[in-house]
């Protein structure tokens, strides 16, 4: 904000300048890129910051394929056009509801990772609003550790990908419903209770 | 006379509680998934209400956090608001 106002001042200044001719124009070229190359420094600067966001969304279960490929264009399309990028995205699949959702009592699950300017989210927000084949959906903003723990995640559900066929649909199973949770965890809670 | 030599007719260990203690900085977790809801039942009752701290045993912070995530995973229908026999 402060410097926006430098900046108009600066410029006004450079108009100013070359209005009455004290300079000539190639100075006021000088106190223009002055001021540009004094940006970091001033107050109120802040180059546009990324954000990283954990996206779930809960789409109509009657959805097709192609339909769904389609939704899911859509939500990229708004976070790429906003200047962010995907970090990972996952399809759960249909899953029942833990509780019926307009009158629905499965749904189809997207889990997506992303990394955007913070005014992309409310961009979001309105689509969502006006789309009625999404069930339901939550943006949440990550912190570090978040961050470390999707790696983690990720990285653990790329290894149960990798595993041997007969293990495959068991490790990712288990991968995606025990989330991460490390073995002296389980014998500490188990011992507790 | 020792100490060993004291008979007792009940277990000394009864009455003695055991100290409760912070599972998450005791595991050194950091972050608690809301996308889990199979390790967020362990917060919760048979009702699918939190539990309280003084019975679980969590810090503060992590108590906090446990409820944000039992939250935001009842947003997605991935845990019940209220049920029975849940679990």
């Amino acid at each position: 904000m402060a410097y926006s106002v430098v900046l108009t001042a600066l410029r006004r200044m450079a108009r100013w300048l070359t209005a009455n001719c004290f300079l000539r124009d190639a100075d006021c070229y000088l106190v223009a890129a002055f001021a540009y190359l004094c940006q970091p420094f001033s107050k109120g600067y802040q180059p546009q910051r990324m954000n990283s966001y954990e996206l779930v969304i809960i789409f109509d279960p009657v959805l097709s394929d192609d339909e769904l490929r389609d939704e899911i264009k859509t939500y990229q399309d708004i976070i790429t056009s906003g200047g962010g990028s995907m970090v990972h995205e996952e399809r759960w699949g249909l899953r029942p509801l833990a509780f019926p959702i307009r009158r629905k009592t499965t749904g189809l699950y997207y889990l997506a990772e992303f990394q955007c300017p913070g005014e992309v989210i409310a961009r979001l927000e309105t689509q969502f609003g006006r789309d009625d084949r999404v069930i339901r959906q939550v943006i949440t903003r990550m912190d570090k550790y978040a961050i470390e723990y999707a790696e983690r995640r990720r990285r653990r559900l790329q290894a149960a990908k990798e595993a041997p066929e007969a293990e495959k649909v068991e490790a990712i199973a288990e991968a995606v419903s025990t989330g991460d949770e490390p073995e002296t965890l389980k014998q500490t809670a188990e011992g507790n209770s | 006379m020792s100490n060993k030599d004291i008979k007792y007719l009940t277990s000394v260990s009864i009455g003695q509680r055991k100290k409760k203690y912070c599972r998450f900085k005791k595991a050194g977790i950091k972050y608690i998934d809301y996308k889990d809801p199979e390790f967020l039942k362990r917060f919760v009752n048979e009702q699918g209400k939190l539990l309280p701290r003084r019975l679980t045993g969590n810090s503060l912070k992590f108590q906090r956090k446990v409820s944000q995530a039992v939250k935001k995973a009842r947003q997605l229908a991935l845990m019940p608001y209220v049920t029975d026999l849940y679990k």
